[in-house]
């Protein structure tokens, strides 16, 4: 099965391109992410975190990585938790205004690879294939902290497609500048 | 959602996907180091301040999730990831 990409010039550099179309619960939407093989890890970026409103408040910090943008970024884990705990950390946040490491600390969660965010793609027959990963997703509220500049410096930076996607979804990367040309292929 | 609206989106983000490369010259000498929201091949928020934008697009009655959202370099600006 082959997921064409695209070669196109963003940001006055070429870049290879793989359109994504989140299917996260609450959080629907277009997603133009850049493959990059020196990323291990792919990391929703800060503004496609804002544009699809996803719900910080439902995952948990893990380590900010550094490289990204001047000094380390904050980064959540896309950590899907049961309703009930869902539940519990709204209302925390409401009445005691608790911060997500004491919900952390509440819970005793820690990070779980199993919990995935879901997406799809579009094969090269044009239909659409449902696939789900654990992923890094940038941690806007922390960001913001440090002020609106922090916020507009990590917005400028694009979802990234990292290492991780290619292993975890057994994805074969094929580029060929050359020809303008580039696609995944899906191992069997 | 059904398949066919999702192939739509995609198309839909293709499309404007492409209308900023091809205007990307032109885009770095009017909007050097600002943000550009686009939908359907039309600029229809600018501006340095990425919540304010997002803020916009909503008010002009857009959703976010189906906007394209990019920072503007300028010319000889060149962004490592």
């Amino acid at each position: 099965m082959r997921f064409n990409l695209e070669i196109r010039n963003i940001q006055n550099s070429k870049r290879i391109i793989l359109p994504l179309f989140s299917r996260q619960a609450r959080s629907f939407g277009r997603i133009e992410a850049i493959i990059d093989t020196g990323s291990p890890r792919t990391i929703l970026s800060a503004g496609d975190a804002l544009r699809l409103n996803i719900p910080f408040t439902n995952f948990e910090s893990s380590t900010p990585l550094a490289g990204l943008g001047k000094g380390k970024t904050p980064v959540l884990l896309i950590n899907k938790k049961s309703q009930s705990q869902q539940a519990v950390g709204y209302s925390l946040s409401l009445q005691l205004e608790t911060t997500r490491k004491d919900h952390s600390k509440l819970w005793g969660i820690k990070p779980n690879w199993s919990n995935k965010f879901t997406f799809s793609l579009r094969d090269s027959e044009e239909k659409t294939n449902n696939f789900t990963m654990p992923l890094l997703v940038a941690d806007v509220p922390r960001i913001k902290k440090e002020g609106q500049d922090k916020l507009n410096n990590a917005a400028r930076i694009p979802t990234l497609i990292g290492m991780d996607f290619l292993e975890l979804n057994s994805f074969d990367l094929f580029v060929s500048l050359n020809k303008n040309s580039a696609y995944l292929e899906k191992s069997e | 959602m059904t398949e066919q609206q999702i192939l739509n989106e995609f198309k839909e983000l293709e499309a404007d996907s492409s209308f900023i490369s091809e205007k990307s010259l032109e885009f770095s000498q009017k909007y050097a180091r600002k943000f550009v929201a686009i939908k359907d091949k039309q600029v229809i928020s600018v501006g340095e301040n990425f919540e304010k934008i997002i803020e916009e697009v909503r008010q002009k009655g857009f959703d976010p999730s189906q906007v394209l959202v990019q920072y503007i370099p300028d010319k000889e600006e060149i962004i490592l990831y």
